[in-house]
């Protein structure tokens, strides 16, 4: 090949690549929703997962939230005053958590928390041949392992967006309360009458498609790990790094979706 | 019972099973030996299905080996792994029991307890040891429990892999006659990986020795004595 060409095969070489991954993680999707009605078999993995994905994960959700909530109103008051229009804090505030800064930020502390443990997790399960040894014991590993996961991660995670969207608007309300002058009632109503069950359904959705992502990610790649505790390590690494990328890239997509016509 | 036809299997251009044919008969219980890397642990793998030879093909009672071949052997297959392989959430009870509470017969809790008790004492595990979890054990007392895991339900097929190492030699003979046992009752096809000489007169009625991913020998544990390989007669001088 001409040294001209070499630039341009890397870049094919990566796209082909990029589309056979994709490919595989569709096929591995399919395979775990395929295997969702056998979890009543295993009611105590599910449970273990519901702990993992969703309760464990509410107080760093929580935090997230609150933060963010304060000081995007912060942010909007000043960026509002410059042109006197300081009054739409809680209108912005709501539209900016709910469609987008608290699906987002759940999402992504979801990728660091969930993916990087559920990849860790499965992947030293797969080094250290526990996966091969469900084979040997007659268990699918695929609805003993992912399918819990998968499930807790499709159902969890909405909730928690739902917990961080609320806690978003808290940390709103009270910056804007306790510090920019705003009435407590008002706020409330403005907020309130601003939002729509379309922002809502926004929301929750993109709680859904991120939750898939952050398990789905975390279990293909905790399957396909390398040997030994270096493989561990490359597995939670690209897990982690394939959610975020997915999570944002989906999030532009639904946003598209719901507002973009 | 399960037949290996002409298999190769590289890894990274690198042939470590190289045009290997092996018979492992209904009833008999196979020794495999071989230095440390010579892809000992990879033919047991083949031989399961867990993993996918490059050439060559494995078949089981005259089948070849694929999803549904495979799921119809596991149901009656026992397997140790090298490094035990147990389940680090699950207490040692459970871990023996898996396989009666999940697999397709679903033992009630309580019988699936029993039988995982009476598993660890074959293997010369105390009930003490049953509600603790796999890394509050020394490394031998996982490997037992790694046993114990393989043989409860009366498995047909058992694959051991190094069974002995990291026990003391009174526990090392005490597994090998059980091993033995389980052949001679269970009526099993065998196939344990050593590096323990002494062990194979015990267990084993083949002996099959692995050099650089080919068969260098394989006979009748009677005929290994009078046998002149050189690297043969290393291992038995080892003895
Ligand atoms: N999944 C794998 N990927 C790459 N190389 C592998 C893989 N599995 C095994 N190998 C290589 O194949 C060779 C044989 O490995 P195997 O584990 O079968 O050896 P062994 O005979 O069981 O050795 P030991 O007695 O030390 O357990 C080794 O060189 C190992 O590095
Ligand atoms: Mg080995």
């Amino acid at each position: 090949m001409t040294p001209y060409l070499a630039p341009l095969a890397l870049i094919g070489r990566g796209t082909l690549a990029g589309i056979a991954r994709i490919g595989q993680i569709t096929l591995f999707t399919l395979a775990a929703l395929a295997r969702l009605p056998g979890l009543v078999r295993f009611p105590r993995e599910v449970a273990r997962a519901f702990m993992q994905v969703g309760w464990l994960s509410l107080p760093i959700v929580g935090l997230t939230a609150v933060f963010t909530g304060a000081a995007l109103a912060l942010q909007i008051h000043a960026g509002g005053s410059r042109l006197s229009a300081e009054m739409v804090v809680p209108q912005i505030t709501a539209i900016g958590i709910v469609r987008e800064l608290g699906p987002v930020m759940v999402g992504l502390m979801v990728a660091a928390r969930v993916t990087a443990s559920l990849a860790a997790e499965i992947a030293t399960m797969k080094v250290t041949e526990q996966i091969d040894a469900l084979v040997t014991l007659s268990t699918d590993p695929m609805t003993y392992i992912t399918a819990p996961r998968v499930l807790a991660g499709l159902v969890c995670v909405p909730v928690l967006v739902g917990v961080g969207d609320v806690l978003g608007l808290f940390g709103g309300f009270a910056v804007a309360t306790g510090q920019l002058g705003f009435g407590a009632e008002s706020y409330i109503r403005a907020s309130w009458n601003f939002l729509d069950g379309t922002d809502v359904a926004l929301s929750l959705t993109k709680g859904v498609v991120f939750g898939g992502i952050a398990t789905v990610i975390a279990c293909h790649a905790g399957f396909h790990a390398g040997r030994g505790a270096r493989g561990v390590g490359q597995a939670v690494k690209s897990a982690v790094q394939s959610a975020a990328i997915l999570i944002l890239a989906a999030n532009v997509a639904l946003t598209a979706a719901f507002f973009g016509g | 019972m399960i037949r290996l036809e002409h298999i190769t299997k590289r890894f990274d251009g690198r042939a470590v099973l190289d045009d290997l044919s092996l018979d492992l008969t209904k009833g008999r219980s196979l020794a495999v030996l071989g230095r440390s890397g010579t892809g000992k642990s990879v033919l047991s793998r083949i031989a399961l299905g867990l993993m996918v030879p490059d050439a060559g093909r494995v078949l089981v009672i005259d089948q070849p080996m694929s999803a549904k071949v495979r799921r119809d052997l596991m149901a009656k297959t026992g397997v140790l792994f090298q490094g035990a392989a147990l389940f680090d959430g699950l207490t040692v009870a459970e871990n023996v029991a898996f396989r009666l509470r999940n697999g397709p017969q679903r033992v009630s809790r309580l019988a699936a307890r029993s039988q995982a008790l009476a598993a660890l004492e074959r293997v010369g595990l105390e009930a003490r040891v049953a509600d603790l979890y796999p890394a509050d054990l020394s490394g031998g007392m996982q490997k037992r429990v790694g046993l114990a895991r393989a043989i409860v339900g009366a498995p047909e097929f058992l694959v051991f892999d190094e069974p002995n190492s990291g026990l003391d030699p009174v526990t090392a003979g005490e597994i090998d006659r059980l091993v033995r046992t389980l052949v001679t009752d269970l009526k099993a096809t065998a196939l344990t990986i050593t590096h323990d000489m002494a062990s194979v007169a015990t267990i084993a009625d083949e002996v099959l020795l692995l050099d650089r991913g080919r068969v260098r020998w394989h006979g009748p544990v009677a005929e290994m004595e009078g046998a002149e390989d050189a690297l043969l007669g290393q291992f038995r001088a080892r003895r």
